[in-house]
């Protein structure tokens, strides 16, 4: 069963395990258990109910994928949420307090579980977590209570970005914006939570449910901004986004019964049956094939990470990505001395190390023209310029974090795993130079090449909204910065030298309007032909990898699936036909060959 | 690829990424009798492009059947031979 059931101290204890898999998922089975537990509260026996995960990183990771795909009628939506819906409505009704232990990721259905609850306590460790995935990850209206709920528990500004804009929350903040009531060291999390039950059951812990709402004194003022910001993301997600509007609208007028959950139940099937979440879906199923490769065979558990000395900055720069994002489940050993066999594995005054004993630990290298041996891995710095290379690890423009490695089989595999426990997309690439460079530096090539062509960036802007971008030219050249952006653009065109691309770039850099360039769908065509090449040449080694890559450093749509799927040859061949005389012709003849052969990326 | 050469590989894949020993049947259902989850998937995606050579996408073939008991090793493998004639 996915839950333990403990009764302990008039306290049902239900510790959420679900079998064989390494994050929590609410699936059929968990939500008919919770059905049946929260029936079988005995209020004369059982004083509160607590719920908690067995899983160190993830209190709830979402509601299961396969299930959805089948969903494609009102009446099948309404049959198979029904009894995810009655669970969550009997843990809202149950007789005695509940409370959510959280720690680890609580995403999508896991928060919406949360919100049923009486009352909301956190670890703080770094693995904690909030997110609404459903709109950014799988382009859905969710279905279990957050538009009811949110409003009211953190305000209506804070539920929109949590529902439409992809916020991220740790739990600190989660604290601060109203949706826990405590965040306790995870280091004793356990014991804490212990003291905060018994603190419920004495009565000193007023239930969320009561607290006074967080709702704006003029939550429609907020809601119109919002409906006015919506008319700027691309086309493919307005539907769903409007639908998402109008439930937190019937909300702010305080109608959250029948008629909300008809409405939301309308709202996600019109939803989940429209061809972009069927699109998500397999960008779920490819993040998947990525992830599992990047950690093929690695064992379990923690994992060292030996920093060489070698490089001199490694040890500065993996700390600097502690810092973004903490490496939890890793230990960062210390960096032995250069140049001799000991340079790989733990220094002589370090303490013994188990994991490096059993083999498992692995040496890190940043940085390239560094001499390394053949088990030891790269991480790819993030930015083209060297002097900028050194400020982090992390890619500034990434939706998630995101890390690109190079290394060994055996070497790879570990700390693929390591990072991923960490948070980490990760993805690995051989050859001389970084994927996630030739990514970037393509689209930014394309986009200077058309500037210099002609184009407005305007034009511009309204063809990459039309791709399905969210984060247009300006937001990609500002995070990167205009000199790396410019590096990275004059390395994948070729030819030119950055400070030819300089003035492009810096038109492109500034504030632009899409209602005010013309309509040019041969300029998606054109972005499309130059990152093909990367696609099928670059350094990625898989194109899962170059899949992920593009989502998270280029903001490729999930409504299209992916890039790689999305060049289908069939779509190449017609690209060629519209695309611009610029277009470069070592691009038109890759491009030619690829269409002529026929044979796409995946089968 | 002949039919039965492509089964064996199929067949192969699902028994290397299954969750649990097993001698996959054409008639078995992934999901119900041999527990693959939306996870477990790609652990298939992988094995399956190791037998036939090129990177797999199953979202299709979970996609293209009529409920989640329709998805049986027959199917996947008729689902690949399908996309071999296609020559995608």
């Amino acid at each position: 069963m996915p839950f333990l059931v403990e009764e302990r101290s008039e306290v049902l204890w239900l510790t959420l395990d679900t079998p064989g898999a390494p994050v929590n998922i609410f699936n059929r089975a968990t939500a008919a258990q919770t059905l049946e537990l929260m029936r079988s509260v005995d209020s004369r026996r059982v004083r509160a109910v607590v719920i908690r995960s067995a899983k160190p990183n993830s209190f709830i990771n979402g509601a299961g994928v396969l299930l959805v795909t089948y969903v494609k009628t009102p009446e099948a939506v309404e049959e198979e949420s029904r009894v995810y819906r009655q669970a969550y409505a009997a843990i809202r009704a149950c007789p005695v307090p509940t409370v959510a232990a959280i720690e680890g990721s609580c995403w999508g259905c896991g928060l919406e579980l949360a919100l049923q609850c009486d009352h909301r306590i956190a670890s703080g460790g770094h693995d904690t977590s909030f997110r609404l995935t459903e709109m950014s990850d799988y382009v859905e209206v969710p279905l279990f209570g957050s538009t009811r709920l949110l409003p009211d528990a953190v305000g209506m500004q804070q539920a929109l970005d949590l529902l439409l804009w992809d916020a991220r929350w740790g739990a600190r903040q989660a604290l601060r914006e109203g949706l826990l009531q405590e965040v306790a060291p995870a280091d004793g999390f356990s014991g804490a939570v212990d003291a905060f039950v018994r603190r419920v059951l004495r009565g000193q812990v007023p239930s969320l449910k009561t607290a006074r709402s967080r709702l704006e004194s003029d939550p429609f003022a907020v809601l119109s901004a919002a409906r006015a910001r919506v008319e700027d993301i691309p086309p493919l997600y307005h539907r769903t986004f409007r639908d998402t509007l109008d439930l937190l609208e019937l909300t702010a007028h305080g109608e959250v019964g029948a008629e909300h959950e008809r409405r939301g139940l309308l709202a996600t099937t019109a939803s989940t049956t429209h061809p972009s979440a069927k699109a998500a879906y397999g960008m779920f199923h490819l993040r998947q094939t990525a992830a599992t490769l990047a950690a093929w065979k690695a064992p379990a558990g923690e994992h060292g990470i030996a920093l060489s000395s070698a490089a001199p900055d490694a040890a500065r720069l993996f700390g600097e990505l502690r810092e973004r994002q903490p490496l939890t489940g890793v230990r960062i050993l210390p960096a032995p001395a250069a140049g001799s066999r000991a340079a790989r594995a733990p220094g002589p005054t370090s303490p013994p190390d188990p994991i490096e004993e059993q083999g498992r630990s692995v040496t890190v290298l940043v940085g390239p023209g560094e001499a390394r041996a053949p088990e030891d891995v790269e991480v790819s710095p993030p930015l083209g310029a060297p002097s900028a290379a050194a400020d982090s690890l992390c890619w500034p423009v990434a939706n998630r974090p995101f890390v690109e490695l190079r290394a060994a089989r055996g070497a790879r595999s570990a700390l693929g795993r390591a990072l991923q426990a960490a948070g980490f997309q990760v993805a690995l690439s051989q050859g001389n130079a970084y994927g996630s460079h030739q990514l970037l530096g393509a689209m930014l090539a394309a986009l200077a090449a058309a500037v210099t062509g002609g184009e407005s960036p305007n034009a511009v802007d309204r063809a990459l909204r039309e791709l399905g971008l969210f984060r247009r030219a300006p937001a990609l050249i500002g995070a990167l910065g205009p000199g790396a952006a410019a590096e990275l653009a004059a390395r994948a065109s070729g030819a030119q030298a950055p400070r030819d691309l300089d003035p492009a770039l810096e038109r492109l850099a500034q504030p632009a309007d899409f209602r005010a360039g013309r309509d040019a769908p041969e300029l998606v065509d054109e972005l499309l032909l130059w990152l093909l090449p990367v696609a099928l040449d670059g350094s990625f080694s898989h194109p899962s990898f170059v899949d992920l890559a593009a989502r998270e450093l280029l903001d490729f749509p999930v409504a299209r699936l992916s890039l790689c799927r999305h060049l289908a040859p069939d779509r190449v061949r017609f690209a060629l036909e519209r695309a611009p005389a610029r277009l470069p012709a070592r691009i038109r003849a890759r491009a030619q060959a690829y269409a002529a052969a026929g044979k796409g990326f995946y089968r | 690829m002949r039919d039965a050469e492509l089964m064996e590989r199929v067949v192969r894949a699902v028994r290397d990424s299954a969750p649990r020993p097993v001698e996959p049947e054409p008639d078995h259902r992934l999901v119900d009798d041999l527990g693959f989850d939306s996870l477990r998937m790609a652990s298939l995606a992988i094995a399956l492009e190791t037998e036939l050579g090129q990177p797999v996408l199953l979202n299709d073939w979970i996609a293209s059947a009529p409920s989640l008991s329709d998805l049986t090793v027959q199917s996947l493998a008729s689902h690949m031979a399908a996309n071999l004639e296609l020559g995608v």
